[in-house]
């Protein structure tokens, strides 16, 4: 086993773990936090993966801004614990849950089952992410010539969440 | 003594795995000794003599050893041992990991962030050729960012677990503040970044080295100038002055110094930090001086050509300084003091932009921020980038 | 060990975490994280699949889902400040207002 391989496992096991903790912590800052270890986890994931780009992506977007903005919003509405009631759902639908997490779990696996066992393909083959600068390069081609549309969606999309939010919050200031 | 040498030179020039080794020992080694010994030693000393200077004082200068007093460089050692003989108090209902985990966040991200960035070109070592970078990534400027947000952590969770009322209000105005600048700061650099077409320092600083004004698009056809401007070296601040303008206000709002310190604010209205004692209490001031020394140098690599000295050309093995033939090594080393003296100028600068201005209040902040210096910063992307286009 | 299999199964799993979040948790917020959990595991797994099958185009997807997922929580968050203002309680079994 590389170094690579300990990597993988080491942060592979990070994010699953994190991600638990997510789901069990009670305290949402605590929560958030640990969201964010989870994503730097998954950074890393990308990075060993030669996605170099969308690990510091990851880290800038999500964890970066996304994860500050909730935090932001946790602080600011101070929410009191909840008294003693349980941060979760009863018990019926707990264990609801379950099994349907399980079930979606063994059709997603189900269904990859599917997917050709594809050996890792060369990265610098053409179409290929590729390594390097060479990343930077390829993934901006396939953003900005195969994707051009749906990029100005995007930004048309940004800019309406931008304004909806906006109007909500000065709403609320004229009352 | 001399078969010393050549025993060396033959053992390097065998090993070239071990040359790479020790460049990269010892690159990481000179960083982190530059970084904690100006971030965290000689800024501070310079801030309290510069202010002194500026304000008719005569500044620190009672601490001495055996009577000596150094003209008060010795107040840093006392500040240090201050911070680690005084009580490290945490509140009680704060969460101590955290609490502790605080300050160190602040300060790791900024120093990471150093990683990298260049500190000269490829130098050539026993048959080697050794880039002075620790880490030389293709999108190092991307993770100069992302390291800058991930910063914000630091303060956000050192005013929320102090448990206190004005801390979390200190943190709430600092996080606003941060990110609300890290659209202006990214978005400003963008423009320099359409002529460099790389996110790698190293490629920027090689354009910059490259390429004279008079090279450049509609400069280069002025019918007088022209020729006045091809012994004009393309720097980006150049390039895009109001660019360098925008993004040298927005790291100093980054690193929330004086004109800009609302999320610590010592004077009056106290910060996120108002629960940490000692040594913390230290570090999170110390990450303010890293961060500056990281602006400075990523300002010089973007804005100021880097370590490109006008006139001088190195060469593979050769440098010449206006046409005439140097020592390699001395041309190398008139690189890294041209690239030194660039940084300690915008230490100094930034220094001095804190000591001159007043504090603005926090809705000027956010109104320079969102409704000045993006829509300009917006404008000069886009003209760059429609000029960029013509000129194809 | 490291095959694509591996991380679409770390991808699924993390799915089905987030999805169990999203069933039981009774904060909202927590509940927002982890659809953002259910978003990432798509990317993960487009990220896994574009390194073994050699395509850039996922990569590119990627980056769409981070910018929806960004447009997501801006306005999200803000409806949840919203209902906070007017309820001071965010719990998702006290918001019934639409309730007959």
């Amino acid at each position: 086993m590389g170094l690579r391989e300990v990597l993988l496992a080491v942060f592979a096991f990070g994010a699953l773990a994190f991600a638990l903790a997510v789901v069990s912590t009670r305290n949402t800052v605590y929560a958030a936090l640990e969201f964010v270890a989870h994503l730097l986890c998954l950074a890393a994931l990308y990075c060993l993966l030669d996605a170099p780009l969308l690990g510091v992506l990851q880290v800038m977007v999500y964890a970066g801004a996304i994860m500050v903005l909730f935090l932001f919003a946790v602080m600011m509405l101070d929410i009191q614990e909840t008294g003693r009631e349980s941060a979760f759902q009863g018990p019926g639908q707990v264990a609801g849950a379950l099994l349907l997490a399980a079930l979606l779990f063994a059709l997603l696996v189900f269904g990859a089952d599917r997917f050709p066992a594809a050996a890792l393909a060369p990265a610098a083959a053409p179409g290929a992410p590729g390594v390097g600068a060479d990343n930077v390069v390829r993934v901006a081609r396939a953003l900005f010539e195969r994707g051009a549309l749906v990029f100005e969606a995007v930004g048309v999309l940004l800019l309406t969440a931008v304004v909806a939010v906006m109007v909500m919050a000065k709403r609320r200031l004229e009352n | 003594m001399h078969t010393a040498l050549d025993s060396l030179n033959a053992a390097m020039s065998a090993h070239p795995l071990l040359v790479q080794a020790l460049a990269a020992v010892a690159k990481t080694v000179f960083m982190m000794t530059v970084v904690m010994l100006i971030g965290g030693l000689i800024l501070s000393w310079v801030e309290r003599k510069q202010s002194a200077i500026m304000q008719d004082r005569i500044g620190a200068n009672r601490a001495a050893i055996l009577g000596v007093r150094a003209w008060g460089l010795f107040h840093n050692l006392a500040d240090a041992a201050k911070g680690i003989l005084k009580e490290d108090f945490i509140p009680p209902d704060a969460n101590p990991f955290l609490h502790t985990l605080a300050p160190f966040l602040a300060v790791s991200t900024a120093v990471v962030a150093f990683a990298v960035l260049p500190f000269g070109g490829t130098v050539h070592l026993w048959g080697q050729s050794v880039d002075l970078t620790i880490a030389p990534l293709p999108i190092g400027i991307l993770f100069v960012w992302a390291m800058m947000g991930m910063g914000v952590y630091g303060v956000v969770l050192a005013g929320y677990v102090s448990n206190n009322k004005f801390s979390l209000l200190g943190c709430l105005r600092a996080t606003a503040q941060v990110i609300s600048y890290e659209v202006a700061t990214g978005l400003t650099v963008l423009g320099a970044l359409l002529f460099y077409r790389s996110l790698d320092f190293r490629d920027m600083v090689a354009w910059q080295m490259g390429h004279n004004l008079g090279q450049v698009p509609f400069l280069g056809h002025l019918p007088d100038l022209g020729a006045v401007l091809a012994h004009i070296p393309a720097w980006g601040v150049f390039l895009q002055p109001l660019g360098f303008v925008l993004f040298f206000t927005a790291t100093i709002v980054e690193m929330t110094r004086i004109p800009f310190d609302l999320p610590e604010g010592e004077s009056e209205i106290i910060g996120y930090n108002i629960e940490y004692s000692g040594m913390k209490f230290m570090i999170f001031m110390m990450s303010e001086f890293v961060e500056s020394l990281l602006f400075a140098w990523v300002i010089v690599l973007v804005f100021f050509g880097g370590w490109s000295l006008p006139g001088l050309h190195l060469g593979d093995g050769v440098a010449v300084l206006f046409g005439h033939a140097l020592p390699y090594a001395s041309g190398v080393a008139l690189e890294a003091a041209a690239m030194a003296l660039k940084i300690v100028f915008f230490l100094w600068f930034q220094m001095l932009v804190r000591w001159s201005l007043p504090r603005f209040r926090y809705d000027q902040i956010m109104h320079l921020g969102w409704k000045i210096m993006l829509p300009l910063a917006l404008a000069n992307l886009a003209v760059t980038g429609v000029l960029g286009v013509l000129a194809r | 060990m490291f095959g694509v299999g591996f991380f679409l199964a770390l991808a699924f799993a993390l799915f089905a975490v987030g999805a169990f979040g999203v069933l039981t948790r009774r904060d909202p917020l927590v509940m927002f994280m982890c659809i953002e959990m259910m978003f990432n595991s798509g990317n993960l797994a487009l990220v896994a699949l574009s390194r073994y099958l050699g395509l850039a185009s996922g990569h590119a997807l990627v980056f769409f889902v981070v910018a929806v997922a960004a447009a997501e929580v801006a306005v999200g968050l803000g409806i949840i400040i919203a209902i906070f203002r007017t309820e001071k309680d965010v719990n998702v079994d006290h918001l019934s207002e639409l309730k007959g």
